[in-house]
């Protein structure tokens, strides 16, 4: 088995790099401030779309700088990885992409039209257990009985530094940020974003968000130790493990503000207000960072917000469960 | 134009008809301008507005027959046909036909054998029958894609259709709400019924598409939730299983 490469730290450097390598493969994605969400939150909005990369979520910056830097290094015969399923969709579109075979480790968690999603994009799909984290042991045993590369997410400053591209492109288009929201599973996007937006707008404050079924990362946090929670089943299956990430945990304590909890009827209200109100369609993952604001808004008063939309691949059956909840604003107020 | 109006410093005053699409009309007073709900369909709001312009002094935009506004709807094709080096076809929805005569303009001087075909509401056929007789042709408008529901075709728009499009195409309202579910499912992307019309024209040509790199404009995503819930109840015009 070989490794990914954790001996450094991200550096801005870095992530500037990452971009350039990465973009002929992820198009820059939009951010828009939303008019009506900006009057219904009372405070300035903004939304970074990551349901836009051909992947339909963020995990694409950090699969493609992990995966082609190590092309870079060595010749790739076979790429291994365990995911709840939006890194192991990345992973499969890329290894295509560069032509290297891809095995993606799945929990029984993980729903049957992603894992059909990940063998569409020519990944092989194995199912690894009945937790995120049997698949993700499942994966390392493989990759080290195959000889093959293991992309280990929350153990690679690559996979971080991809993520961070997001809040390059953010920090780059839009000045003056007071608060920087996004959702957090195991926290390397919540690294990367954290690392940038301290570099380049040290005023703004960081917050990721996790469901309050599955809070090991932001417990965690607070508590300043690795804890390890296990998960209950909840809306947002792209952040559910039990296990925390000792790796990205230490950059998350140097770089991150503030961790929240959320439930899961706010989760699906915030796909559901993206829908009606932003014509914006997110997986409930990749909503969670609106619910948090929602959740926090007296916080948010009057501030200059920038909530990260993480992924856009939603089953029919998540769109049905949000629109059958109350939206946060009704759209004609 | 309502935001448009608002960067540029501008009061607009936006007719639309009196059953208007709420989320839309939700909008154009969301960006501030004022919001006329007039007539029984699009075409008798147009007339509205152009008293009411004419009246006040006002501009009066005429969607489809402004240089402008069309020249602007062109920088979509115009996007596209520099972002692929090889382009068979665009699939454009189509209402009063301005966005298709723009596109066209723009992507046929680009890529000279690409085909621009456009889609219609089959309930809403006024300028696909136009294209037909070559001429004008006005028909009822009666669909649920509110975005393409247009009786009266513009002087202009439609004599660039019908110079420059190569063919057009109808889908009906149950085409286009599981069009709507196969974008929500398979793309992973909110459109609104028009939005929808080109997945559902080039779904119904797709054995001529074989191997063809071709482009599907999706036109907007304005949907109101109740229809949306109806598109999501549907089967999706593209089956999954099959893939």
């Amino acid at each position: 088995m070989t490794h990914a490469e954790t001996d450094r730290q991200p550096t801005l450097g870095g992530i500037e790099k990452a971009m350039e390598m990465i973009r002929p493969y992820v198009p820059e994605t939009p951010l828009l401030r939303s008019e009506i969400l900006s009057r219904a939150f009372g405070c300035d909005l903004w939304l970074k779309n990551e349901g836009v990369t051909p992947t339909f979520s963020f995990k694409l910056r950090g699969a493609a700088n992990e995966l082609l830097h190590a092309r870079a290094r060595r010749t790739l015969d076979g790429i291994v990885v365990s995911s709840t399923g939006n890194l192991g969709l990345a992973v499969a579109w890329l290894a295509r992409a560069i032509r290297v075979p891809a095995h993606i480790f799945v929990s029984d968690a993980v729903s049957a039209e992603k894992a059909r999603l990940i063998e569409i994009h020519g990944g092989a799909v194995h199912r690894g257990g009945a937790e995120y984290d049997d698949a993700h042991m499942a994966a390392i045993a493989f990759a080290r009985d195959n000889d093959l590369h293991l992309v280990d997410d929350g153990a690679s400053v690559e996979i971080v530094e991809g993520g961070g591209t997001t809040a390059l492109e953010v920090a780059r288009q839009l000045a003056d940020i007071d608060y920087c929201i996004l959702p957090i599973g195991g926290g390397s996007h919540s690294a990367g974003v954290s690392f940038v937006m301290k570099a380049l707008q040290p005023q703004a404050r960081v917050v990721a968000v996790q469901p309050d079924a599955a809070p090991v990362m932001v417990k965690s946090f607070h508590a300043r130790q690795a804890l390890m929670i296990p998960p209950r089943r909840n809306v947002a299956d792209g952040l559910t493990q039990g296990e925390s990430v000792p790796f990205t945990l230490a950059l998350l304590w140097r770089y991150l503000d503030d961790a929240w909890l959320v439930g899961d009827e706010d989760i699906l209200a915030a796909v559901h207000t993206l829908l009606e109100s932003a014509h914006v369609l997110t997986e409930p993952s990749g909503a969670t960072g609106l619910a948090g604001a929602w959740t926090r808004r007296r916080e948010l008063r009057g501030k200059r917000v920038v909530v990260i939309l993480t992924g856009a691949n939603a089953t029919i059956e998540q769109l049905k469960a949000a629109l059958a909840t109350q939206p946060f604003v009704p759209l004609a107020g | 134009m309502a935001y448009a109006a608002r960067l540029a410093g501008l009061a607009a005053d936006i007719f639309l008809p009196a059953i208007a699409n709420p989320v839309k009309a939700a909008m154009i007073e969301a960006f501030g301008a004022r919001l006329h709900k007039i007539g029984h369909d699009v075409d008798a709001a147009k007339d509205a507005s152009r008293a009411f312009g004419a009246e006040r002094g006002s501009l009066f935009i005429d969607d489809g027959n402004d240089i402008d506004v069309m020249e602007g709807a062109g920088t979509l094709g115009l996007e596209i046909a520099r972002d692929l080096a090889r382009l068979d076809a665009v699939i454009v929805p189509v209402g009063g036909a301005n966005l298709i005569s723009g596109v066209a303009t723009a992507v046929k001087a680009l890529h000279k054998s690409a085909r621009v075909i456009g889609v219609q509401a089959k309930g809403a056929p006024s300028l696909y029958e136009s294209f037909r007789a070559r001429r004008y042709v006005e028909r009822p408008s009666d669909t649920l894609a509110d975005g393409l529901a247009q009786r009266v075709p513009p002087k202009l728009a439609l004599e660039v259709m019908i110079k420059l499009a190569d063919d057009m195409m109808l889908a009906t309202d149950d085409e286009l709400l599981s069009g709507v579910r196969t974008m929500a499912e398979s793309a992973h992307v909110l459109v609104e019924l028009a939005g929808a019309a080109a997945l559902a024209g080039a779904w119904q040509r797709r054995a001529e598409f074989r191997g063809k790199t071709i482009v599907l404009i999706l036109s907007g995503a304005n949907i109101t939730m109740d229809l949306l819930k109806r598109a999501l109840d549907r089967d999706p015009i593209i089956p999954l299983a099959g893939l």
